[in-house]
């Protein structure tokens, strides 16, 4: 196969990107310096043998521990599981949670064949073991991810010492409750809480 | 419902318009407010290549032989209601022969004064965009039923003869437009039972199938609920309209639920620890099964004729042909009801040739229906020139080679 039909095929093959759009990168990289097209390899090159998942929490990263689970700063008694490795970016984002993470590697699905032997499930729970006090489940409020949270708290909570919290749902910040959708003020109901 | 119908029978239908039912809180003296379809633009939609016009307040009547794209332009009207076809066609199909893309503006007047509403939907692309007012809905679901429309067609004797999947689908349209929420809810619903299926299939243990169980009860429950609650909100309503359309008895609706008898009205919790209680026992079924065996995917809407001393029988497998049309008649004016009990406004009637099929008597009833009380615009096709003393007289407009004539 010819080298630019390679590549263009090469990168039809990621998530969001179809034949049109993987040409117009294909030239606009053919059109760019040498140097710029190594970089961006020697960037994949790096990704590829570099990242690992880490062993404690599966995140991904370059180091082993994780820059989280190796930070002695963080609160090892908090535990967050997400989905995907991710989701804790969107969370270490909003810069206040001070505790570790897990990653579950995708969420409950029967239909796709996922179920808790091919999620980080055994290694949580091996895990929490070690003084963790509180399981924060911040799986996605999709009906899958609900499902997930559910099953992590029925096989959490008979461990002793343990909370199981999930992340609230409801308004958003800054939004005005005239736009917000039914459902969402239902929830926002649903969640309320005391002053 | 006692057996009073035979009043009806002899009384012409210009008696009928009088009311009947003093103590019916829905007889208002003030005109009921409504919404009016003032203009409408079809492009490359079915049988239409470019269509413009402007709708008379009280409606039109279209007349035009059969496959001159009546039921097309009806569906066109509909589909500004819930960006869907009233026949469940597929969106592709409703897109002109050689054409991609069709579009379809409506210009509606309410209380709420004018706006525009258009759906667009490109097949190469699989895109639906709707927008109100020229700007792009982020959901289709925040612009559902900015039109209210109902639509009486022949083709609606399948709610009634049908398998219960139609009239769960009637039931699925109709609350998804009038209670909030329950759109959600169904579609949670929807995922939870595919997702318990594929445990049920994949012989999970009882701790991986109890959370699927879980999302199922809270979804599935709610939609159960609500239906139920409808059902018998409206069974009044129903019974009355079969008996005045039919001339003779009344009829029953029923919400019946797979997970119990009839539950009228029960809360939240009641239904929960029923449905639980109905999936506890048919876990060994359905593990056989590989599928959900109860739950709102598999209730339905019962109908069946009160007749005196005699026991209710379902119009579906008993009922004849014109018994299952009046029903399905009924169903649609119970549909009108609703939707003008949530907004405070009269839907646009689409009636798609409404009046071919019924006797002379029957038609007179309908017509009265429509009258009596109810002031909604009125789109009415035929296959003919027909008398129809609707909304005092409807303009006729012929319909033919894709275009409307005046």
């Amino acid at each position: 196969m010819p080298a630019i039909d390679e590549l263009i095929t090469e990168f039809s093959r990621l998530p969001g990107i179809g034949r049109k759009t993987a040409q117009r990168l294909t030239y606009h990289l053919l059109k760019s310096s040498p140097t710029e097209t190594r970089r961006l390899a020697g960037a994949l090159v790096r990704v590829a043998d570099e990242v690992k998942s880490c062993s404690r929490c599966a995140n991904l990263s370059d180091q082993d521990p994780c820059e989280y689970c190796g930070d002695e700063r963080r609160a090892s008694e908090q535990v967050c599981v997400v989905e995907e490795a991710s989701d804790i970016a969107a969370i270490e984002n909003s810069g206040n949670y001070r505790g570790l993470y897990h990653v579950l590697g995708g969420r409950l699905s029967p239909l796709d064949g996922i179920g808790p032997e091919q999620l980080n499930i055994s290694e949580l729970l091996a895990r929490l073991r070690d003084g963790v006090r509180e399981l924060i489940v911040a799986t996605n409020p999709s009906v899958e991810g609900e499902a997930t949270a559910t099953y992590l708290h029925r096989i959490v909570s008979p461990l002793e010492n343990i909370r199981v919290t999930r992340l609230a749902r409801g308004l958003p910040v800054g939004g005005d409750l005239e736009y917000a959708d039914g459902v969402t003020i239902a929830e926002a109901f649903a969640g309320r809480r005391e002053m | 419902m006692q057996h009073k119908g035979f009043r009806y029978i002899l009384k012409s239908p210009e008696v009928l318009s009088q009311s009947d039912h003093p103590d019916e809180p829905r007889e208002v003296d003030s005109p009921t407010e409504r919404v009016i379809l003032k203009a409408l633009r079809l492009r490359h939609f079915r049988n239409f290549a470019d269509l413009a016009c402007e709708f008379p307040p009280s409606g039109v009547a279209i007349v035009g032989p059969n496959g001159s794209g009546k039921t097309n332009l009806l569906e066109a009207i509909y589909y500004l209601g819930i960006f869907r076809s009233f026949r469940g066609a597929p969106d592709a199909e409703l897109v002109r022969l050689g054409d991609d893309t069709f579009r379809i503006e409506g210009t509606v007047e309410g209380p709420d004064g004018e706006r525009s509403i258009a759906a667009a939907y490109q097949k190469s692309t699989r895109r639906k965009k709707v927008e109100v007012n020229g700007v792009e809905v982020e959901r289709l679901s925040d612009a559902l039923g900015a039109v209210g429309v109902v639509a009486l067609s022949l083709a609606d004797v399948e709610l009634v003869s049908g398998p219960p999947a139609a009239r769960r689908r009637f039931l699925d349209i109709l609350l998804s437009l009038v209670r909030p929420g329950y759109l959600a809810a169904l579609q949670r619903c929807r995922v939870a039972v595919a997702q318990r299926n594929g445990a049920l299939r994949s012989a999970a243990t009882a701790g991986e199938l109890q959370p699927w169980t879980d999302e199922l009860v809270n979804a599935g429950t709610s939609v159960m609920r609500e239906r139920a609650e409808w059902a018998v909100e409206r069974a009044d309503g129903f019974s009355r309209y079969h008996e005045s359309i039919s001339g003779g008895p009344g009829a029953r609706l029923e919400y019946r639920s797979s997970v119990g008898p009839p539950a009228s009205v029960a809360d939240e919790s009641t239904w929960q620890a029923r449905f639980r209680e109905a999936l506890a026992s048919a876990e060994e079924r359905e593990r056989q099964q590989g599928r959900t065996l109860v739950g709102p995917h598999r209730d339905d809407l019962d109908l069946s004729s009160a007749v005196a001393d005699e026991e209710d029988r379902a119009i579906r497998r008993f009922g004849s042909g014109g018994q299952q049309r009046t029903a399905a008649l009924a169903l649609r004016l119970i549909e009108a009801d609703t939707l003008r009990d949530r907004a405070g406004v009269e839907p646009v009637y689409l009636l798609d040739d409404v009046f071919a099929e019924l006797d002379r008597e029957r038609s007179g009833s309908l017509l009265s229906l429509l009258e009596d009380g109810r002031s909604g615009q009125a789109v009415l096709t035929a296959p003919k020139p027909a008398d129809i003393a609707l909304r005092g007289g409807l303009e006729e407009w012929s319909i033919g080679g894709g275009r409307l004539e005046r």
